[in-house]
């Protein structure tokens, strides 16, 4: 059984992987450490939790436009999440995912950060801008 | 979103591969923004080209691009270092040779290194033109005194823009969305370049965005709009402001119109932003001034040197100008006459965006709402905001 989520598919892309949640708005320069991965911003809450090859879940980015650059070189460092599922997408998430190509899907309904939860299995249509939440029975 | 056919063979990679991505970014970009088509830029101003705010990962990116030439006139913000004078300002050497790279890869892309937030003094914007610029205070600047047409930019897409010669259509591109959503009162005594710069700190602290209406803004110079515009810029993300008698098409607005909002400025107001952006300092003996933020002008900049040269400097200055005027002050060889006195005439970056532990600088006065803003964000040091007049007493005895 799985829960399907619809939105705008902004970057093309499929992926599937495990959710990480963050019901913060991320600013990816100084939240990310683009060498290892960890968030480390945040207060702390999300401290050592890696957004690497996870389906990565949040309401928006914010911050510094130099964001794009921190998401473009967690990709070339291979650390990149698999996905970006945003309620909102601004300017630092959208050039971030088309420069590293990671699929990014925007205007969720219903609610990601209400219906996904962090370990969720996930998968990600950005071409047709689905977000599947596969349900154990 | 509508591209023409040279705008398919691009992003078709018949150009390259990095081409290909650059205007893919515009493009995708545009498509979430609402963009129907894009446009043609005559010029694209690239922000965030200093190591100390994009560090390895634009590094990286750059380098990565410079492969490409740049389709329009392209210019460039400060660096994070003066390249001329890093050493004896205590800049390490690996910084020294990031920063090169920064600027060897924008060289070789067709990027001029202007090095400075105010391009608009090396060439004059034209109404109507559309440009796409990174660095706000020279986007309110370009649209609010010559009527040019630009969102406000980021780093990346201010370089996709260079490299394609493309922007998004949409925004402050599009005649409709440059009418005027709230009128601003000004009722607050002007008589220092700092103080016009509080008011526009103010106006987009209280309005936030929008396109507001200054009917009597005080008359002030072409140089003080610098700092009104840089204050706007920071607190707010307003691109364009309609200043009735400077910005050319606030001529055509009827004062008959309805606003969404109407704000007055007043003297307690503007006393109330100085206060809230400074710490106090001045008590501390090891205070350095800072001016120049936006670059000095040459006549700005003529005007303190004449002080610096009559009157015994009390504390470290710093005077920050693009490279231009940098260099024609150099073959006067004011630069070691200046440093002599403890005036480092600062070429082509800002204190803002450059490494200050390294340049062991642990407090600033500053007459820049702007800079007292940002370094105290960024580099967590102590800043007083002061008036220019008050800065030139403390700077000079008997200044």
């Amino acid at each position: 059984m799985s829960i399907f989520l619809r939105g705008r598919g902004l970057v093309e892309g499929l992926a599937l992987g495990e959710a990480i949640v963050v019901d913060k708005p991320i600013s990816f320069l100084g939240d990310v450490d683009p060498r290892t991965g960890e968030i480390v911003g945040l207060n702390g809450r999300f401290r050592g939790t890696k957004v690497t090859g996870k389906i990565l879940v949040f309401p928006h980015s914010k911050g510094s436009t130099v964001g794009s650059y921190v998401i473009y070189e967690l990709s070339r460092r291979k650390l990149a999440p698999l996905a970006m599922v945003v309620r909102k997408a601004e300017p630092i998430i959208i050039v971030g995912c088309v420069l590293a190509g990671i699929p990014l899907i925007d205007n969720v309904t219903p609610d990601p950060l209400a219906n996904i939860r962090s370990g969720d299995n996930v998968r990600v249509d950005a071409y047709r801008g689905i977000v599947e939440v596969l349900v154990d029975e | 979103m509508y591209l023409t056919r040279e705008e398919e063979r691009m992003l078709s990679g018949e150009l390259g591969e990095l081409y290909s991505k650059a205007l893919r970014v515009l493009v995708k970009l545009g498509e979430a923004l609402g963009a129907e088509k894009l446009v043609k830029v005559s010029w694209a101003h690239v922000s965030g080209i200093s190591y100390t705010t994009i560090g390895d990962a634009g590094l990286e990116l750059m380098e990565e691009f410079s492969n490409v030439r740049t389709l329009t006139k392209s210019t460039c913000n400060p660096a994070g270092i003066d390249v001329d004078k890093w050493m004896i300002l205590g800049v390490r050497e690996d910084y020294y040779m990031k920063q090169m790279r920064i600027l060897r890869s924008l060289t070789k892309m067709g990027v001029e290194t202007t090095l400075t937030c105010t391009p608009y003094l090396l060439y004059t914007p034209k109404t109507g033109e559309h440009i796409a610029w990174g660095e706000s205070s020279a986007v309110l600047f370009a649209n609010s005194v010559y009527s040019a047409r630009s969102n406000r930019e980021g780093g990346p897409s201010s370089l996709f823009s260079a490299i394609t010669g493309r922007t998004p259509y949409y925004g402050l591109h599009i005649d409709d969305n440059r009418t005027p959503t709230a009128k601003v009162v000004v009722d607050c005594r002007v008589d220092d370049p700092s103080d016009i710069g509080v008011l526009g700190y103010l106006i987009g602290e209280v309005l936030g965005s929008g396109v507001p209406l200054i009917e009597n803004l005080p008359l002030v110079s072409v140089d003080a709009l610098k700092l009104f515009c840089a204050g706007m810029g920071c607190s707010s993300s307003i691109g364009l402001t309609l200043i009735k008698g400077v910005t050319p098409e606030a001529r055509r607005i009827a004062d008959v119109e309805s606003y969404d909002e109407k704000i007055v400025v007043t003297n307690e107001d503007i006393k109330e932003v100085y206060e809230r952006l400074s710490d106090c300092i001045l008590d501390n003996e090891e205070f350095s001034i800072f001016l120049g933020c936006p670059h000095l002008s040459m006549s700005e900049a003529w005007n303190l040197i004449n002080r610096a040269l009559s009157y015994k400097p009390l504390h470290k200055v710093y005077l920050a100008v693009e490279p231009e005027t940098y260099k024609s002050l150099k073959e006067r060889n004011l630069v070691e006459k200046l440093l002599e006195r403890n005036v480092v005439l600062l070429n082509g970056t800002c204190l803002v965006v450059s490494p200050l532990k390294d340049m062991n600088t642990t407090s600033l006065v500053t007459d820049s709402a702007k800079a007292a803003h940002y370094i105290r964000s960024l580099h967590k040091i102590p800043v007083t905001l002061a008036k220019r007049s008050d800065c030139i007493k403390l700077a000079f005895k008997g200044g």
